[in-house]
């Protein structure tokens, strides 16, 4: 699933693999991975619009972590003890990393303003969509040259 | 003789009292089953919106099936082939015919659901006067909300047949929203479908689209939907993806067998504005609502509190 998905950022899925894939993806409510593989698409595009405080965000995040990195023994008596317990503080940084980037993209988003509709706003898809369900004799005409 | 006179004014009065304690609702009954089993051909005015059309309309029924045939009799030339439960739909643009599979709906004549039970909780009956229309002696039949949620509906029902010949829908000031009327109509007793095939015209490049307009994805509501006004139930549910962009856009309609109104709900995409408030369109009101993410759109010829009702109504 997160392949397809990864796959469907990279514009490497059929049409109707989209399909069932977008279906899957709400059935199984994944919208967090979703928005982490959009994320992580903007960024390796470089289509990332976050802040540009990025960084500075991030660290200000990591102070406000409480410090809870003791218990690493002796590195120089055990080398491959030593290597494994440096992947909590590799894993910290990542889930830092992905946190203040979802963080950030979250505000984002969330910062949007509305605006007021106005006619301008309607797309004619919009309205020919709901005659072709709605029942008017007339309708059936101006759906497909319906102009605005 | 006198026994005979007796006799006669009482059968005449049990027909009169069985005539008036008659349940009033029969006579949609019997309009809407004339609309499916009589064989007619006519022509009616549609306005809706601010569009008129013309439209000539043939009707008949042949093992079980309705058969409907519909041409647009001025302006660019269009057609309706309806067999059982698929509607085709020709229109002419241009150089071109634009050839598209539709669901089935309920147009004029047959507006009526089969089940007329969902409209008499939700509308008042009161049978007028007599008015002539398209030649034919008609029964006028009004009904009238029992709340803000919906408009109100006008028909005129053939006197012999009971068979709609007008139709208008107003709002709560009396504005028309939309109006149907025959101009004229004849039963026909010809049983051959002969008629039921398209005119083609040699000249124009007919184009297919086999995708039937409102056939979606496999519904998988991810939302829920509360207090939307009562009698309106879901009657339809299309989901589209939207090409380029990689989201699906889902689109609910709901009914309260007369009024429909639809529900879209669609993702924002990044850099895209949330819309908010309502406005009116024509004979439609549009309300905008954004809710995680996702804009909210109700749309439908429907009061404005009926939209912003239903815009209000989703939840995540």
């Amino acid at each position: 699933m997160n392949e397809k998905l990864s796959s469907l950022f990279d514009n490497e899925l059929e049409s109707h693999e989209i399909d069932e894939l977008l279906i899957q993806s709400s059935k199984q409510k994944k919208n967090n991975n979703w928005s982490y593989y959009q994320l992580i698409r903007d960024v390796l595009q470089k289509n990332h619009l976050g802040s540009d405080n990025l960084t500075k965000n991030i660290m200000n995040a990591i102070e406000k972590e409480p410090t809870q990195l003791g218990g690493f023994g002796r590195p120089k008596d055990n080398p491959s003890e030593s290597k494994s317990n440096y992947w909590p503080i590799a894993a910290s940084f990542a889930a830092l990393f992905v946190i203040g980037l979802t963080a950030l993209n979250f505000n984002e988003f969330k910062s949007v303003d509305s605006v007021v509709l106005v006619e301008a706003d309607i797309p004619t898809d919009l309205i020919n969509d709901h005659y072709a369900s709605a029942s008017s004799n007339v309708n059936l005409f101006i759906q497909a040259s319906y102009k605005k | 003789m006198c026994y005979r006179l007796l006799f006669i004014c009482f059968l005449f009065s049990s027909i009169s009292t069985s005539y008036s304690n008659e349940d009033p609702w029969l006579i949609i009954n019997k309009a809407a089953q004339a609309t499916k089993l009589l064989d007619y051909k006519g022509v009616f005015h549609s306005q809706h919106d601010e569009e008129i059309k013309s439209i000539e309309i043939t009707h008949a029924t042949n093992n079980d099936q309705e058969f409907i045939k519909m041409n647009v009799l001025d302006g660019s030339p269009g057609a309706v082939l309806s067999q059982g439960k698929t509607i085709y739909v020709y229109n002419t643009i241009e150089d071109n015919v634009i050839i598209q599979k539709r669901k089935q709906q309920r147009l004029f004549p047959a507006i009526f659901p089969s089940n007329i039970d969902s409209i008499k909780n939700f509308y008042r009956l009161s049978i007028g006067k007599n008015e002539r229309i398209a030649g034919r002696l008609s029964q006028s039949v009004v009904l009238s909300p029992i709340d803000s949620f919906r408009y109100s509906y006008h028909f005129w029902l053939d006197k012999k047949t009971s068979l709609p010949l007008k139709m208008v829908v107003e709002d709560h000031v009396g504005k028309i929203i939309e109006q149907t009327s025959f101009t004229q109509i004849s039963m026909i007793k010809d049983k051959s479908l002969d008629w039921f095939k398209p005119e083609v015209d040699p000249l124009k490049n007919y184009i297919f689209n086999d995708k039937i307009v409102g056939q979606g994805i496999a519904k998988e509501p991810f939302w829920t939907i509360k207090k939307i006004p009562p009698g309106y139930k879901e009657v339809d549910f299309i989901t589209k993806r939207i090409p380029g962009l990689n989201i699906l856009s889902h689109q609910l309609v709901f009914s309260d067998g007369l009024s429909y109104i639809s529900l879209f709900i669609k993702p924002l995409t990044r850099g895209q504005k949330p819309k908010v408030g309502q406005l009116n369109l024509g004979v439609n009101y549009i309300c905008a609502r954004y809710r995680n993410g996702y804009q909210i759109m109700a749309v439908g010829s429907v009061p404005l509190s009926t939209c912003n009702n239903f815009s209000e109504s989703i939840e995540f």
